[in-house]
């Protein structure tokens, strides 16, 4: 069924890497990261994370495995394989060049674009 | 890639884990929000329900989590298949027609592939069988010690005689069975060992050697109950004692189906007419690693011409030259003259098969033309038009599905009948079974099938916009639809039309072939084959002479039997022999290529018994004994041949290794040798008491059947000589039917095909028609009810039937004009555009449309006006 394009998919993608790569945690862990990095700014649609991580795994970026929790029970902690790990680098430089760019055009004074 | 196949594979056969997996996963983590919200003070309830709440649709999730790992098409193909068995459980008679025609498409194309696989894809059971090649053509056996020392080409080179079988005389009882003599590096050149004991070893078949045999894995079973001590044993062949050295593997038979006992090969040089007089041993070989096909054949062409320079007497300059002496790999040639058969068959069932998925296709428009308002319904609740088509397609291919496997069970049953029923001289014909890949192949049939049944009514999907129906009645699938179903009509007769023209011109030939004139009378003509072993007679004319009048009159005295002769030869009976000859007024100069003759041994009464006319001079008499001079009595064709406009009484030929002329006192028409629809042989005659040939055909007058003869000719030959064996016992009419198997079968099953393909097309006609009927009620209504007379009404019908038949005709014939080239090489006696077929087929066709269109016709006059127009 076609969905309505989901601009931020990307982004969504790149935060879940990034929250791997600080250390093996399980789904509810990842959201707890960047809940916390973000000062409580960015609110990851908990619906939306799941699928996000199977993607993640099937395209080999990360691997779940059964584990222990902190308090005892039975959760799948996710890692990040070499692949994912490239992967967040390139996603990263990405991601800088274009806040670098935005920034470049939301500082533009009217000087600098007359032709 | 293949990481993400992996991962998508694992999801979906083990389903359940991943479901109960991903299930924990999400509980997990409602708990801990759960755990998260009452620490901040809320009650466990609350906090459960404000969890679920900043989750969001769990089963979305779980859907979104599926898709994400590549399986939820597989839900919803399951989804589909369920609704399409749904659906088709709702109109049974849909499913069954549908399945049962495309059944007989894919069944006769996997019965005919599977011999396709059989004869002709498979490996031949050997190791590393593509390296196996054969010469050719035949040399004689002297060739055998050139090939050992020359030819680098190959591995190994190997020769087994043309003369495929053997007197067996085991436990008091003789028996003919097929047996070899091959040379020593037989087995080890194909790379077979034996079961038990061994095969041959170098310089078995050397002068001087003990005489030793090989059995094969079915003859140790049958006739000595898998003794284990079999090695060493003596068994008789032929007459001389050889001792068994070895069981040769379960299945294996080679050259021929059915070889029972090999033996060596007799490499006496001194013998000179065996070892060079008859070109009568094949030589096979395997190619050296790294040499190719044309490297080999090229030795072959300078070693050939080593062979042609040792034969102790001059042989022609372009001896062993022609175009057919060139190795070949051992599978291609083995598969000579069968290809062009199978492919002409293979090429028949694919048209059946199209057939069939029109029918199909045109099925499923008329149901679809029913199924609108569902279609529209599922539209406006959302969904997609690809989504709809897809369904149908599932639809589709489940009917192929099911068609694919009842199709498979036709062929279980038909492939073993066709084997049975296939010339037995068919090689390979034992490799011949449903294998895997025959089921691969059925399988890629059925989806292929169920692709072009749906593939037309998948286009007829009305577009959503199109909505505006769903409110209407639904009248009909319209008029593309109809012209769609039209066209597919047409292009089903034209295919069935391609069919039965093909199937009429070899019904033709073969008539034609049947009704030529062997030459010899049939009727009331019971033979049989009678081979003493080779010692009492070869070379000793008084024994052989001796032995056959005593066995003349023995099966003289069997009450039926009115007439007893012999022949060496019979026409039609499958052996063949070419001897070199000097024929007066002939000469041959030295390198020049031989005179050749066809040579007959026949007793005195022969030509009289089957009816072979003496056109000038005589035929034998009683007095023709070895005492008086050589005479020979000669064919029609021979006499035109070297006498043209002369009389040949008088003349002299005789064989070249033999020094005694022989004088022509006789000559007579002539007969088909080889095949009725090859052209007679030259031929000549020799007095049974002055050319004594060790095995002869008896052949007697009688009204008796040949089956129930036999035990009473077996008995008579058994008083002769006891350790003679009687074989091929057969009518001389079963001789001319076997002779033309090939043909026969070919256009039987060809005009089964054209038969099914003939069926199927009336009733696709039926079936539009009848439709038409039903759609066209309100119209047909009104005309009546205004004075339309039910002639009128059936009018509609016909016309429609007659516009679909005579477009299905012309393009069927147009194709069949166009292609046919592709039949030439399968007719005999008429043309591949022959006018009469031209002509008839069209009748039969016309017959058809109007079978077809009777019951429609009859429905639509009785159309009650009354109700039509009440009704709506």
């Amino acid at each position: 069924m076609p969905k309505a394009p989901d601009l931020l998919q990307g982004t969504l993608d790149m935060l879940i890497l990034k929250a791997v790569s600080l250390g093996s945690t399980h789904g509810y862990g990842v959201l707890l990261r960047i809940q916390q990095a973000s000062g409580d700014t960015l609110a990851i649609q908990q619906g939306s994370l799941y699928p996000a991580l199977y993607r993640l795994e099937h395209q080999g970026l990360i691997t779940g495995e059964w584990g222990e929790s902190d308090n005892n029970r039975r959760a799948r902690f996710y890692q990040l394989t070499a692949i994912g790990r490239r992967r967040l680098r390139a996603e990263r430089e990405e991601w800088a060049r274009m806040v670098d760019a935005i920034a470049a055009v939301m500082n533009a004074t009217a000087a600098e674009v007359r032709p | 890639m293949i990481a993400r196949l992996w991962d998508m594979l694992r999801a979906l056969f083990f389903r359940r884990r991943f479901e109960a997996d991903m299930s924990e996963e999400f509980r997990f983590h409602l708990d801990q929000v759960t755990e998260e919200f009452v620490k901040r003070g809320l009650t466990r309830a609350e906090a459960e329900r404000r969890a679920r709440v900043s989750f969001g649709s769990v089963d979305g999730a779980r859907d979104e989590a599926r898709e994400a790992r590549g399986i939820r098409w597989a839900d919803e193909l399951r989804g589909d298949l369920r609704y399409a068995l749904r659906t088709l459980r709702r109109s049974p008679g849909f499913a069954l027609v549908s399945v049962l025609t495309l059944a007989l498409g894919i069944g006769a194309n996997t019965t005919i592939f599977s011999v396709i696989n059989g004869v002709l894809l498979k490996p031949l059971p050997f190791p590393e069988s593509g390296r196996l090649v054969q010469m050719g053509q035949d040399y004689p056996l002297g060739a055998l010690p050139i090939y050992r020392t020359e030819a680098s080409s190959f591995q190994g080179v190997a020769a087994f005689l043309s003369q495929g079988e053997v007197n067996l005389f085991t436990t008091g009882r003789p028996e003919r069975v097929l047996g070899r003599a091959v040379s020593s590096e037989f087995f080890s050149v194909l790379g077979v060992g034996a079961t038990l004991g061994r095969t041959f070893q170098n310089g078995e078949d050397a002068p001087g050697a003990t005489p030793v045999a090989v059995i094969s894995y079915g003859l140790w079973v049958r006739r000595f109950g898998r003794d284990p001590d079999i090695i060493g044993k003596p068994i008789v062949i032929n007459g001389d004692t050889r001792q068994i050295v070895g069981v040769a593997p379960r299945g294996f038979a080679f050259p021929v189906a059915g070889t029972e006992v090999w033996m060596p090969v007799d490499l006496n040089p001194k013998n000179v007419g065996e070892v060079w007089g008859a070109m009568n041993a094949s030589y096979f070989g395997r190619l050296r690693g790294g040499v190719s096909l044309e490297q080999a054949d090229a030795q072959h062409r300078t070693l050939i011409s080593r062979v042609r320079d040792a034969f102790p007497w001059r042989m022609p300059d372009k001896w062993a030259t022609g175009a057919g002496n060139h190795v070949r790999r051992l599978d291609d040639l083995l598969a000579d003259g069968l290809r062009n058969r199978l492919a002409l068959l293979f090429g028949a069932v694919g048209l059946v098969l199209l057939v069939a998925c029109a029918n199909v296709a045109n099925l499923n428009l008329t149901r679809l033309a029913g199924r609108q308002r569902e279609i529209m319904v599922r539209q406006a609740l959302g969904g997609s038009r690809w989504r709809v088509a897809r369904q149908l397609f599932v639809e589709q291919l489940l009917l192929a599905g099911l068609g694919g496997a009842a199709g498979v069970t036709l062929a279980l049953i038909g492939t073993p009948l066709l084997v049975r029923w296939l010339p037995s001289d068919t090689p390979r014909l034992d490799g011949v079974r449903i294998d895997a890949k025959v089921l691969v192949f059925t399988a890629l049939v059925s989806v292929l099938a169920g692709l072009l049944a749906a593939l037309g009514p998948m286009l007829r999907v009305p577009r959503a916009e199109r909505l505006e129906g769903l409110g209407n009645r639904v009248t009909g699938p319209g008029r593309s639809a109809g012209r769609l179903s039209n066209a597919l009509v047409v292009a089903e007769m034209a295919l069935a039309v391609v069919l039965v023209m093909g199937a009429g011109l070899l019904i033709r030939s073969l008539a034609r072939l049947l009704a030529v004139d062997p030459g010899v009378r049939v009727e009331q003509l019971v033979t049989a084959r009678v081979t003493p072993d080779p010692a009492k007679c070869e070379g000793n004319v008084g024994p052989c002479v001796t032995f056959y009048s005593s066995l003349e009159r023995e099966v003289g005295s069997i009450p039926g039997v009115t007439a007893v002769e012999f022949a060496s030869m019979l026409p039609l009976d499958g052996q063949s022999l070419w001897w070199p000859m000097l024929v007066e007024d002939h000469p041959v100069p030295p390198g020049g290529a031989a005179n050749g003759l066809t040579p007959h041994t026949v007793s005195p009464g022969y030509f009289a018994l089957m009816g072979i006319k003496v056109l000038q001079g005589r035929a034998f008499t009683r007095d023709d004994r070895s005492a008086s001079d050589p005479v020979v009595v000669i064919g029609k064709a021979a006499a035109d041949h070297y006498w043209p406009g002369q009389s040949p009484l008088g003349k002299h030929i005789r064989p070249v290794w033999v020094t005694r002329d022989a004088t022509i006192v006789g000559v007579v028409s002539d007969v088909r040798e080889y095949g009725l629809s090859a052209a007679p042989e030259l031929d000549f005659y020799m007095p049974i008491e002055q050319w004594a040939a060790g095995a002869m055909t008896v052949v007697l007058r009688t009204s008796l059947p040949a089956g129930s003869l036999e035990p009473e000719l077996k008995r008579a030959l058994g008083k002769v000589d006891p350790t003679a064996p009687l074989s091929h016992v057969q009518s001389m009419e079963q001789m001319v039917r076997t002779s033309i198997a090939s043909p026969r079968t070919t256009a039987i099953l060809l005009a089964g095909f054209a038969t099914v393909a003939l069926l199927l097309g009336a009733i696709g006609v039926y079936g539009v028609l009848s439709y038409g009927v039903t759609q066209r009620r309100r119209e047909i209504g009104i005309r009546m009810a205004i004075g339309a007379a039910p002639g009128d009404v059936r009018w509609i019908v016909v016309r429609r039937a007659a516009t679909l038949v005579a477009a299905g005709l012309t393009v069927g014939l147009a194709a069949s004009w166009l292609g046919a080239s592709a039949l030439s090489g399968f007719v005999f006696g008429v043309g591949v555009r022959d006018g009469a077929t031209f002509v008839a087929v069209p009748l039969v066709f016309v017959v058809v449309g109007f079978v077809a269109s009777y019951l429609p016709a009859r429905r639509a006059t009785l159309v009650a006006p009354r109700e039509v127009l009440e009704g709506e």
